[in-house]
C-alpha cells in the first residue's frame, strides 16, 4: 500500500518537551514529517502561509496538529480558534497536547472545536505509549479528509 | 209713743265680718234661757207682759207675765184674731226699725209695744211688751167684749179687776228701757257672737296652726331623723375616710420606697438609661447617661420639647422613647436599624456626642401603672462604636482571609499545575537518558541531562517564587509618605547598566504626587515593570520607556509604558497569573508580575495592562496618595 508520508505540526514552546515528543514520534511513527513551531504566531504563519512562511514552498498542510495550550504571545486556545474558524484549515484535526489538567481548559478547547484533548503523562513509558496510540489512531486508523487537505507541495 | 230718733241707737254697729250677720238668729247670739230670764225679770219689774219673737213673728221665748185677761181673750178665736191684728200692726212698724207703741186693737186702754232687735242691719227679733192697762176698764165693756168673742164674761171681768193700771209714761219708760236693754243685749249678743266667731276663727286658726305646727313638727322630725341618719353616715364616711387616708399614707410611703428603689435601680444600671412621662418630661436620667452625655438630671428637670434629645442627637427631635408612645415613620427612617418587638422598639443610629462620632444601640419600651395604663416610656442606650469598629475590622479580616484562602487554593492549584511541566521533562528524560546511555549516544546524553537540569532548576525557582509570593502581603514595612519621584529614581538607579546598554530613552514625569507606601516594595514593583519593558522591547529601533501618571475619576493612575512588542489581548489577564511566562526562554520565573500585582493590591491599589500586539505595552496601577 502506498502511503503518503504524514506531516505533523507540533506547536510546543518548551524545548525539552518539543525534543522529547519529536524523538518519541520518530520512533513510533517512522516516516512522519514533524514540523515544529515554538509559539502561536509562528504556527499561524506556517499554516496561513504568512509572516516568514509567506512563500508557499516552505510550508505544507499538516495531516495532524499537536497543540500545546500554554504558548507565549498568542494563547493556544486562540490558535485553536484561528484554525477551526478558518475555512481553509478547519478540516485539519487538532489534538491538544498539554500538561494542563484544568477542566476549564478542556471545556474551552472542545468549545473551540478541538478534535481531542490529551494530557502529557508523567513518565517516558507512558508518554511513548500515548504518542504511539495517538499516531496510530489519527494517522493509520483514522480516515483523513484527503481532498480537503490536498497534497501539499514539498 | 217712743220717738223714731232713737232708731240709730238700736242699730248695732258691730263690726262683724261679712259672713257672720247672714242668716243670723237672736238665739245664735244669746242663749235662749238667758233671754227668757231677762224677759221674765223685765216683765215682772215693769209689770208688763213680754214675749220675744223672731223676724218671722214666731215666738222665741215663752210669754212672761201674760195677764189672765189677755190669756182669756187669746184663748178665743176671735179674740186671738184681733190681738193678731194689733200684733201685726206693731210688727210692721217695728220692721221699719223703730220701736212701736200702740194701743191694743181690742181695748185702747191697753198698750202694746215692741222693740226691734237688729244686729248690724239685720232685724233678727222683736221684743214685745204689752198688755199695759193705762186706764181702768169698765166692767160693762169687758162683759160686752167677752160675749163678743165667746169668752166667759165673769172670768174676764174678774181678770180685768186683777189688772193693775199704770201710766203711759211708765210704759214708755219701759219701752225706752227695753230699747236700751235690747240694744245692749244685741250688742252683747253680737259681741258674744263675734267672740264666738272669733273664737271659732281662732279655733280654726289654732287648728290650722296646730296642723301646720304638726306638719312642721313632723317635718322637723323627719328632718331631724334625716340629719341623724346623715350624721351617722357622715360618721361612717369619716371613719372610712380615716381608714382611707391611713391606707393612702401607707401606700404613699410604699410608693416612695418603691420609687426610691426604682430610682436606685435605674441609677445603678450600667447602660445609659432615661425615662419620660406622657408629656415628654424626663422622669429618670441615670448616672450612666449623665456620664455619656455630660448633661445632668438637674439640667433636664421639668424641661419639655424633646430637651433630652439635644445631647444625643444635637437637636430637638423625637427619640426612640417617643416612638414607643406613637408611630412616626419619618423618624423611624432616620435610624440605621429599626425594628419593633412587641411594645418595644430597638434601633441603631450614628450620631455625634460630646464631639465624638459614635454608633449607638438603643432599646425603648413603655412604662405602665398598676392598672395597665401607659404612663411613659423608658430607653436604654449603648455606645457600640467600638464594637462596630471591631466588627467592621473583623469583617475586613474575614474578607481578606477569604481572599487569601481563595488565592491559596489558586496558588496550590497553580503550583501543582506548574510543577507538572518540569516533572514531565524530568520523568520523560530520565528513561530516555538511560536508553541513550545504553546506545552510547554521548551527545544525546549530555543534551538529555541539560534538559533535566533545566527542569529541576525551574522547579527550584518555582519553590522560591512560591515562598516569596506567600511572603508578600505578610511581610511589609509600615507605609510612609514618599514622593513617587523618589521611588522612580531609586528603581532607575538599579537598572542603569541595562538601560544604558540597550540605549533606552527614559522619560519620567515631573509632578508626581506623594504616596503612602512601603518604599522598598514599590521600588521592587517599578524595577520589575521596567525590566519587563526592557525584556519585551523586541526589535524596536528607538526603544523608549515612559514612567508617568494620569488622573482618572479624581485619582492618579501611575504607569510604565514602553513601545515594545506588545501583548495580545488574550494574554492581558493571564500575564498576572502566577508563573505565567510570556517568553518561556526568558530568565527568571513568571512569578514577577503576580508578585508585583499582589504588592499593589496589598497597598489597596489596582493594576492592569493596556497593550496590543506590536504597539507597546502600558502597565497601569493605583496607590494610596498622601491625604487620603
Amino acid at each position: 500500500m502506498k502511503k503518503k508520508a504524514r506531516t505533523i505540526l507540533l506547536i510546543e514552546d518548551d524545548e525539552a518537551h518539543a525534543t522529547l515528543i519529536t524523538r518519541i514520534l520518530e520512533e513510533v511513527c517512522p516516516g512522519a514529517e514533524i514540523h515544529l513551531a515554538y509559539d502561536g504566531q509562528e504556527a499561524l504563519d506556517y499554516l496561513f502561509h504568512s509572516g516568514k512562511y509567506a512563500a508557499q514552498e516552505m510550508s505544507t498542510r499538516p495531516d495532524l496538529v499537536l497543540l500545546d495550550l500554554r504558548l507565549p504571545r498568542i494563547d493556544g486556545q486562540e490558535v485553536l480558534k484561528a484554525i477551526k474558524q478558518s475555512e481553509a484549515l478547519k478540516a485539519i484535526p487538532v489534538v491538544v497536547l498539554t500538561s494542563s489538567e484544568s477542566e476549564n481548559d478542556v471545556v474551552t478547547a472542545y468549545r473551540n472545536y478541538a478534535n481531542s484533548y490529551l494530557i502529557k503523562p508523567l513518565g517516558f513509558g507512558e508518554f511513548s505509549e500515548l504518542l504511539r496510540e495517538l499516531s496510530t489512531y489519527w494517522l493509520v486508523k483514522n480516515s483523513l479528509p484527503e481532498k480537503e487537505l490536498g497534497g501539499g507541495a514539498r | 209713743m217712743v220717738g223714731g230718733n232713737e232708731q240709730q241707737q238700736n242699730r248695732l254697729e258691730v263690726s262683724a265680718p261679712a259672713g257672720v250677720s247672714d242668716e243670723l238668729k237672736l238665739t245664735d247670739v244669746i242663749d235662749v234661757k238667758l233671754l227668757q230670764q231677762l224677759q221674765d225679770t223685765f216683765a215682772e219689774s215693769y209689770g208688763v207682759a213680754s214675749l220675744i219673737f223672731d223676724e218671722t213673728g214666731n215666738p222665741i221665748t215663752k210669754p212672761s207675765q201674760f195677764s189672765t185677761f189677755c190669756q182669756l181673750i187669746r184663748a178665743t178665736t176671735d179674740g186671738m184674731r184681733r190681738c193678731e191684728i194689733s200684733d201685726a200692726r206693731i210688727a210692721r212698724q217695728v220692721a221699719k226699725g223703730s220701736p212701736a207703741v200702740a194701743p191694743c186693737e181690742n181695748f185702747e186702754e191697753i198698750l202694746d209695744g215692741a222693740v226691734p232687735i237688729f244686729i248690724g242691719d239685720r232685724h233678727v227679733a222683736t221684743w214685745g211688751i204689752g198688755q199695759r192697762v193705762v186706764h181702768e176698764l169698765s166692767e160693762e165693756r169687758v162683759r160686752r167684749f167677752a160675749e163678743r168673742i165667746g169668752a166667759d164674761p165673769d172670768q174676764l171681768v174678774a181678770a180685768a179687776r186683777e189688772l193693775q193700771p199704770g201710766s203711759k209714761e211708765q210704759f214708755q219708760r219701759a219701752v225706752a228701757f227695753l230699747e236700751r236693754v235690747t240694744a245692749t243685749l244685741a250688742l252683747l249678743g253680737a259681741q258674744n257672737r263675734e267672740l264666738r266667731t272669733l273664737r271659732e276663727q281662732l279655733e280654726t286658726r289654732v287648728e290650722e296652726r296646730t296642723r301646720e305646727l304638726q306638719e312642721t313638727t313632723e317635718r322637723l322630725q323627719h328632718a331631724y331623723a334625716d340629719i341623724q341618719a346623715r350624721q351617722e353616715s357622715v360618721l361612717n364616711i369619716t371613719e372610712d375616710l380615716r381608714a382611707e387616708i391611713e391606707t393612702r399614707m401607707q401606700t404613699a410611703v410604699e410608693l416612695r420606697d418603691s420609687e426610691r428603689r426604682l430610682s436606685d435601680i435605674i441609677n445603678f444600671l450600667p447602660d445609659a438609661t432615661f425615662a419620660i412621662d406622657l408629656d415628654g418630661r424626663v422622669i429618670a436620667w441615670n448616672r450612666a447617661i449623665e456620664a455619656m452625655t455630660g448633661v445632668t438630671s438637674e439640667g433636664l428637670r421639668g424641661k419639655v420639647d424633646y430637651e433630652y434629645a439635644v445631647p444625643i442627637y444635637g437637636t430637638r427631635r423625637p427619640a426612640l422613647v417617643d416612638l414607643v408612645l406613637r408611630r412616626a415613620d419619618e423618624i423611624e427612617e432616620t435610624y440605621a436599624l429599626f425594628r419593633r418587638e412587641g411594645e418595644s422598639v430597638i434601633a441603631e443610629a450614628d450620631t455625634v456626642i460630646k464631639g465624638r462620632r459614635v454608633h449607638l444601640w438603643g432599646k425603648a419600651g413603655p412604662i405602665y401603672d398598676h392598672s395597665g395604663q401607659k404612663i411613659g416610656a423608658i430607653e436604654s442606650i449603648r455606645d457600640i462604636t467600638e464594637q462596630k469598629q471591631v466588627e467592621a475590622e473583623r469583617e475586613r479580616y474575614l474578607k481578606e482571609l477569604e481572599q487569601r484562602a481563595a488565592e491559596m487554593e489558586r496558588f496550590a492549584y497553580t503550583i501543582s499545575h506548574e510543577l507538572r511541566t518540569p516533572l514531565i521533562t524530568v520523568r520523560g528524560y530520565t528513561d530516555l537518558l538511560l536508553r541513550d546511555l545504553e546506545r552510547g549516544e554521548r551527545e544525546q546524553v549530555v543534551a538529555d541531562l541539560r534538559f533535566i537540569e533545566n527542569a529541576v532548576t525551574s522547579m527550584a525557582q518555582l519553590l522560591q517564587d512560591t515562598l516569596e509570593l506567600s511572603r508578600t502581603g505578610r511581610v511589609m514595612n509600615l507605609p510612609e509618605d514618599v514622593p513617587f519621584n523618589a521611588l522612580v529614581r531609586a528603581a532607575l538607579v538599579q537598572l542603569t547598566e541595562q538601560l544604558k546598554w540597550g540605549r533606552f530613552e527614559v522619560a519620567v514625569a515631573e509632578d508626581f504626587p506623594s504616596v503612602h507606601v512601603d518604599r522598598q516594595r514599590i521600588v521592587e514593583v517599578l524595577v520589575n515593570l521596567i525590566e519587563n519593558s526592557i525584556k519585551f522591547m523586541g526589535d524596536q529601533p528607538q526603544p523608549k520607556i515612559e514612567i508617568g501618571y494620569r488622573t482618572e475619576d479624581n485619582e492618579p493612575v501611575f504607569f510604565v509604558k514602553d513601545n515594545g512588542i506588545g501583548l495580545d489581548k488574550s494574554q492581558h489577564e493571564k500575564i498576572f497569573q502566577l508563573f505565567y511566562k510570556v517568553d518561556k526562554k526568558s530568565k527568571g520565573s513568571g512569578a514577577g508580575l503576580a508578585i508585583v500585582k499582589r504588592i499593589i493590591e496589598v497597598h489597596g491599589g489596582r493594576m492592569w495592562l493596556e497593550s496590543e500586539v506590536g504597539k507597546g505595552c502600558t502597565v497601569c496601577f493605583t496607590l494610596p496618595t498622601v491625604g487620603t
